[in-house]
């Protein structure tokens, strides 16, 4: 129990919109709910998880947010610094959800402090998170819509495992995914080379359409040879998440999708996801039911 | 429980892709970034992937996808709702060679804005590959039930590699797998017959396919022989004088009358019954038949009968041997 250190899952995709922040959000709640206490921490300026998670925008979070828990030196390895930038959800809608909320300011302050001050550019965010690896159960990481951005960086430095969200109806570009798998595994390779891909999770997604399902199959085609599935599973993430107008409703509403509309089967889609991860990783739950 | 394989990390991954980099043996289709290529037309083109309005002339239709027929009703109500209300959703391409475009989806719309003689269509450039392209268009066609079987078996051997295996294949197009093995089975004829079913693609379906595939490999292999009678056999059937479930057996017996014919011309048997100098009936042996013609003026009922008697004892016999 002690030696515990908790995943710290990253999603991520240079695409926008494919799907990142809703996944986060609601894997986040998911977890919360099968008693994970759970960290998200949001690192795209644009805080669109931040909002959905703490109701209120981020211009509202002037301080103790990201860029304080990035760019400050006080909060390097401090347990109690670094909390100070935590934010818990205590009016009910997610349960043991905790977040490091998002700066619009972000990308400038955090690039140019930490490429400026930092002689390991990429593993600042990661002396922030390992303090926290054994106070949490489970921490999941928000990541801007850019492959070469000093935040996506930071994330896929610090994490043990990541995802990428692809949205089936307008992903049609393999090139697209493959550049970024290319990137990530050379980028990774030296500053975290213990970085394992989880797999990617199909947004939106349709069995019922050809080109969809075309995707996903050249998805999988393509990860076969990569050699990131050694076991030639038909899908590394053995489910994909439907599409639903209800999505944008819970974003709008701050709510869960399964809090928003308890029969959704989206929120149906995010349960197995999370309990699929949980029971791989092996993920404990210390926080209350 | 089988021993399953951890998923490698980043770093197990680059040392793999170094080593196969070093020994020069990185696999087709492996890791390659195609962002050269990306990049490049980009630039020509000056496009993100976003939504354009595109010259209508510059469309090619997908390439892995056989014409359809189109309603005509339905097409003039779909060009009546564009030009009033002028917007449509955004057809899909891909950019094919120097600023051509190939469509992916949309033909409808691309035909009722040419029939409403626009210049322009808004469109959709998709970064689509030729494995997805094919895949694609496959699944379409193979809901629909004007594709031959040929030309449908052809497109899936094209892309069966790209399955671990035919159940996948089966499951992935909705097939059976007795099936998929009968569609695949086209792939499997001699050129010389795939190139005959290029220009009639109908007049092999896959009921037989199994059944001619098997017979053209079992055969003692002999190409020219068989090319000759399956063509001739494929004329007939073209010409209604033969249907497909007897193709096998009218080549097989075209190629036995053949082998006969030979013999009988190098041994055809001519002798005749003689009696006082006379000629009073013939024998004759031949690849058809095997006659025996006596002057009835010199035969009684009693030898007639002894005669057949004979004969018929005697094959009896022989025939109880083979
Ligand atoms: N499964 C889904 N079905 C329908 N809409 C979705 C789905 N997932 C995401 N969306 C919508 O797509 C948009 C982008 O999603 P988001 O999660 O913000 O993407 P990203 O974080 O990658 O930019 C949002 O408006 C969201 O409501
Ligand atoms: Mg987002």
């Amino acid at each position: 129990m002690t030696n515990y250190q908790a995943p710290v899952i990253t999603v991520t995709n240079n695409k926008g919109g494919c799907g990142k922040t809703t996944t986060i959000v609601n894997l986040a709640a998911e977890f919360g709910r099968i008693g994970c206490k759970v960290l998200v921490i949001d690192l795209d300026p644009q805080g669109n998880a931040s909002t959905h998670l703490g109701k209120i925008n981020t211009n509202n979070y002037t301080e103790n947010n990201i860029v304080s828990l990035l760019c400050s030196k006080e909060t390097k390895n401090n347990v109690s610094k670094i909390n100070e930038c935590i934010y818990a959800i205590t009016d009910g809608r997610f349960d043991n959800v905790f977040f490091v909320p998002a700066s619009r300011d972000l990308d400038i302050v955090a690039s140019k402090t930490i490429s400026i001050h930092s002689n390991r550019p990429m593993e600042e965010l990661k002396s922030r998170i390992e303090p926290m690896r054994d106070i949490y159960d489970v921490i999941l990481i928000d990541c801007p819509p850019s492959m070469t951005s000093i935040l996506t960086g930071n994330a896929l430095g610090c994490a043990t495992h990541f995802i990428t969200p692809i949205d089936t109806t307008s992903d049609y570009s393999r090139s697209g995914w493959i550049d970024l798998m290319n990137y990530i595994i050379d980028k990774t390779s030296d500053i975290n080379p213990g970085l394992v891909y989880l797999g990617s999770l199909l947004t939106r997604h349709s069995e019922l359409t050809n080109i969809q399902k075309a995707i996903a199959f050249s998805i999988n085609d393509f990860e076969n040879k990569l050699g990131v599935n050694p076991n030639n599973e038909e899908k590394l993430i053995p489910f994909y998440i439907h599409s639903s107008t209800k999505v944008g409703e819970a974003s709008v509403s701050s709510l869960p999708i399964k809090k928003h509309d308890r029969k959704n089967k989206i929120a149906k889609d995010y349960e197995n996801l999370a309990n699929f991860i949980k029971n791989k990783l092996l993920i404990r739950t210390t926080a209350e039911k | 429980m089988a021993n399953k394989a951890d998923t490698p990390s980043m770093g197990e991954l680059k040392l793999r892709m170094l080593a196969q980099e070093n020994t020069g043996s990185q696999k087709e289709g492996s890791v390659q970034p195609q962002s050269n290529v990306k990049s490049a037309t980009n630039k020509v083109l000056n496009i993100q992937n976003g939504r354009m309005d595109i010259d209508i002339n510059l469309i090619d239709p997908n390439p892995y996808q056989p014409r359809k027929e189109f309603d005509d009703d339905a097409l003039k109500a779909l060009s009546e709702s564009i030009s009033i209300c002028g917007v449509i959703q955004p057809i899909i391409v891909r950019v094919s060679r120097r600023g051509r475009y190939e469509l992916i989806a949309g033909e409808r719309r691309l035909r009722a804005c040419k029939l409403l003689e626009k210049n322009k269509i808004s469109a959709v450039i998709h970064e689509v590959d030729d494995l997805l392209m094919s895949i694609m268009a496959l699944a379409e066609n193979l809901d629909r039930t004007d594709l031959s079987d040929f030309e449908t078996g052809i497109s899936l051997a094209s892309i069966q590699d790209h399955f671990k295996n035919k159940t996948e294949l089966a499951e992935y197009f909705k097939r059976t797998k007795k099936d998929i093995d009968r569609l695949l089975a086209f792939n499997s004829f001699p050129k010389w017959l795939k190139d005959e079913l290029n220009d009639k693609p109908r007049l092999i379906s896959k009921t037989i396919s199994q059944q001619l595939k098997t017979y053209l490999e079992s055969s003692d292999y002999d190409d020219e022989k068989h090319r000759v009678y399956v063509i001739k056999a494929l004329k007939s059937m073209e010409e209604g004088a033969l249907t497909q479930a007897l193709l096998v057996d009218n080549v097989k017996r075209q190629i036995r009358d053949e082998a006969n014919k030979k013999v009988s011309t190098e041994n055809n048997v001519k002798r005749s019954y003689k009696y006082d100098g006379k000629n009073i009936g013939s024998f004759t042996y031949d690849a058809r038949n095997l006659s025996i013609k006596l002057n009835s003026s010199l035969i009684n009922n009693n030898l007639a009968d002894e005669i057949f008697e004979l004969i018929n004892n005697k094959l009896k016999k022989e025939l109880k041997n083979i």
